[in-house]
């Protein structure tokens, strides 16, 4: 039976050792989120990876237990990524084309998204279309869409109200859709003959 | 990644750094909410000579009303007190913010109930006269005071 999060924690405040335990079980997922906020460059990605990690045991005594530890831990990973920005003065480069295809897939509906025939250039259009949103937006979406986080989990990633993770989302959305219809991806061109 | 998590503990061990112990943040929480308490009662000491000065003020006298009703309002606002009151209750929010849970409520509604809490604090200080202690002591013992707040001692009001 698998120990709880708050268990190893415990444990990896006792012993250094046992803090391994939560570095296996969320380093691929925590490496995706920081390549999908914009960092391509795997061993800088491993490198943020690898910071946030000592940040969260250098932190562990503040994590509270009665809070979800993938939150938490997802924050210190937000924030440690934003600080890269920050000190490069970069920007994010785009999203890369499958977790565009991943948006298209789960956003078709919504947005009225035409279907192309060609599966990449599709996936390029999204990922071209997110980068062009402001960095919050990206952020929500990529939390909301690939990570699967619930409002609650985003609010305490972000640390924004619920009320405003359900504003932004829709905001997100429409701002995604805005974008997509001036790249002419939208049903505005339902209609068109071929 | 293989080994990833045994480099981690070994970059550990490399930097010397071990978790921060506990008081540390109890600590840190201590001061957030220490600035925001202060920040409401000082606030709340604001708004009671505010409410003083606008209501028992003996500016506000029938004669003072009926020549110019405006200006006699105008004159009798205790604009001083009453931007110190917002820097206060501003503040008490944004250390709020800063607390565990602060970040959970929306701003309005966090803004109002701050608002709320310190100016029922203001008033219970009022029916112990707090407002006019602090605005008397303020009006014989400060230079700078007089010039800042239209008093019942300033208001001409004309015969």
């Amino acid at each position: 039976m698998e120990v709880s999060d708050q268990e190893t924690v415990l444990a990896a405040l006792k012993d250094r050792h046992a803090f391994s335990v939560l570095v296996d079980r969320y380093e691929m997922r925590l490496l995706r989120y920081i390549q999908r906020l914009g960092i391509f460059d795997i061993d800088v990605a491993k490198d943020i990876l690898q910071e946030t990690f000592i940040k969260v045991y250098i932190n562990l005594n503040d994590y509270n237990r009665t809070f979800s530890f993938s939150s938490w831990i997802y924050r210190i990973a937000h924030n440690e990524t934003l600080m890269y920005f920050r000190r490069q003065k970069n920007r994010p480069v785009p999203v890369r084309s499958e977790d565009g295809l991943a948006i298209f897939e789960q956003l078709h509906d919504e947005l009225n998204l035409i279907e192309e025939s060609d599966a990449k250039l599709r996936s390029a259009r999204i990922g071209q279309a997110l980068e062009k949103l402001k960095q919050e937006y990206k952020d929500i979406l990529i939390l909301r869409f690939f990570e699967e986080k619930s409002y609650d989990e985003i609010s305490d990633i972000l640390q924004i109200p619920s009320g405003t993770v359900a504003t932004n989302i829709s905001r997100a959305k429409k701002a995604l859709g805005n974008v997509l219809t001036q790249e002419h991806i939208t049903d505005v061109y339902y209609g068109k003959d071929g | 990644m293989d080994n990833f998590s045994e480099q981690v503990v070994a970059e550990i061990e490399a930097r010397g750094v071990s978790p921060l112990p506990r008081w540390h943040f109890l600590f840190r929480r201590s001061v957030f909410w220490t600035c925001a308490i202060l920040s409401v009662l000082s606030g709340a000491i604001a708004y009671s000579v505010a409410d003083y000065v606008f209501f028992d003020n003996e500016g506000m006298g029938p004669t003072a009303i009926l020549e110019s009703p405006i200006e006699g309002i105008l004159h009798t606002i205790p604009f001083v007190w009453l931007i110190v009151f917002g820097l206060f209750a501003a503040s008490a929010y944004l250390n709020l913010r800063k607390t565990r849970t602060g970040y959970r409520y929306r701003a309005a509604l966090a803004i109002l109930a701050v608002i709320i809490i310190t100016i029922g604090l203001g008033a219970v200080l009022n029916m112990f006269d707090f407002g006019q202690t602090i605005h008397y002591y303020l009006l014989h013992h400060t230079t700078f005071y007089d010039a800042l707040i239209h008093s019942s001692d300033d208001i001409r009001v004309p015969i």
